[in-house]
């Protein structure tokens, strides 16, 4: 699965093919994400 | 509410991910012309930075001689009665005395990375580059205590560039990984998203 890191901001207007799985803007996002949806204890 | 799976590894490509690879590089070459325009070169910080610029995207930049070919693109006058070697080896330590003072992971970044090297969880880079470049990185960023040192791809190392599912398809293969139990953190849809999705459907 995929997250898209959006912080740069340098390819928002280049969007892929596919959709990523997550978006984040910094790291204590994907800190969230891997709490909430991966129950990874950090 | 949790709707995943699991996980048992996550990826991060390096550039503008963990650190910001735009602002370091402008960075470091306006310290370069700086330091060239400093041992006489006879021109102007934004001409310099303008053909540094068509320079690095005509050769790319992991080509080795981006000063040498600025000089050669200036009028005579800029280097007349000056050694361009002084020119060039100016314009380089300036740059890498640059990457050794600035070249630093986003707070962030190193605190989670930090939290996640406690986990249980595979811990890698899928990075596209020169080999020696990136592992570069990796060390200057103070990030490979935290990752897995088995985990870490390289295009260049690899043999297949990061816009080929391949790459994203030999990282499973090579750690027996499950796609959907593994994660990919990157900045560029096209060269990051797109080919890491496919590779896992």
């Amino acid at each position: 699965m995929t997250v898209w890191n959006r912080r740069s901001g340098r390819h928002s207007r280049s969007p892929g093919r596919t959709e990523p799985r997550f978006e984040i803007h910094d790291f204590y996002e994907l800190r969230d994400i891997l709490r909430e949806h991966f129950k990874v204890m950090i | 509410m949790s709707t995943d799976v699991g996980l048992d590894a996550i990826f991060f490509d390096i550039d503008d991910t963990l650190f910001s690879t735009s602002v370091f590089a402008e960075k470091a070459r306006r310290n370069a012309v700086d330091a060239m325009l400093k041992v006489g070169l006879r021109s102007d910080r934004e001409t310099l930075m303008q053909e540094l610029k068509e320079v690095i995207e005509e050769f790319t930049s992991n080509y080795d001689k981006h000063f040498d070919k600025v000089l050669l693109r200036l009028p005579e006058e800029a280097t007349r009665g000056l050694n361009p070697s002084i020119l060039v080896s100016a314009g380089m330590t300036a740059y890498h005395d640059t990457k050794f003072r600035d070249l630093k992971v986003y707070d962030d970044v190193y605190e989670v990375l930090q939290q996640l090297s406690t986990t249980p969880l595979v811990r890698g880079v899928i990075s596209a580059g020169m080999t020696i470049k990136q592992t570069e990185k990796i060390l200057r960023l103070h990030i490979y205590e935290f990752l897995t040192p088995n985990a870490i791809f390289i295009t260049d190392q690899i043999g297949i560039n990061k816009t080929n599912p391949k790459l994203y398809s030999r990282v499973l293969t090579t750690l027996n990984l499950d796609p959907k139990r593994t994660m990919y953190v990157g900045d560029h849809p096209r060269n990051d998203i797109d080919p890491s999705t496919s590779s896992a459907s």
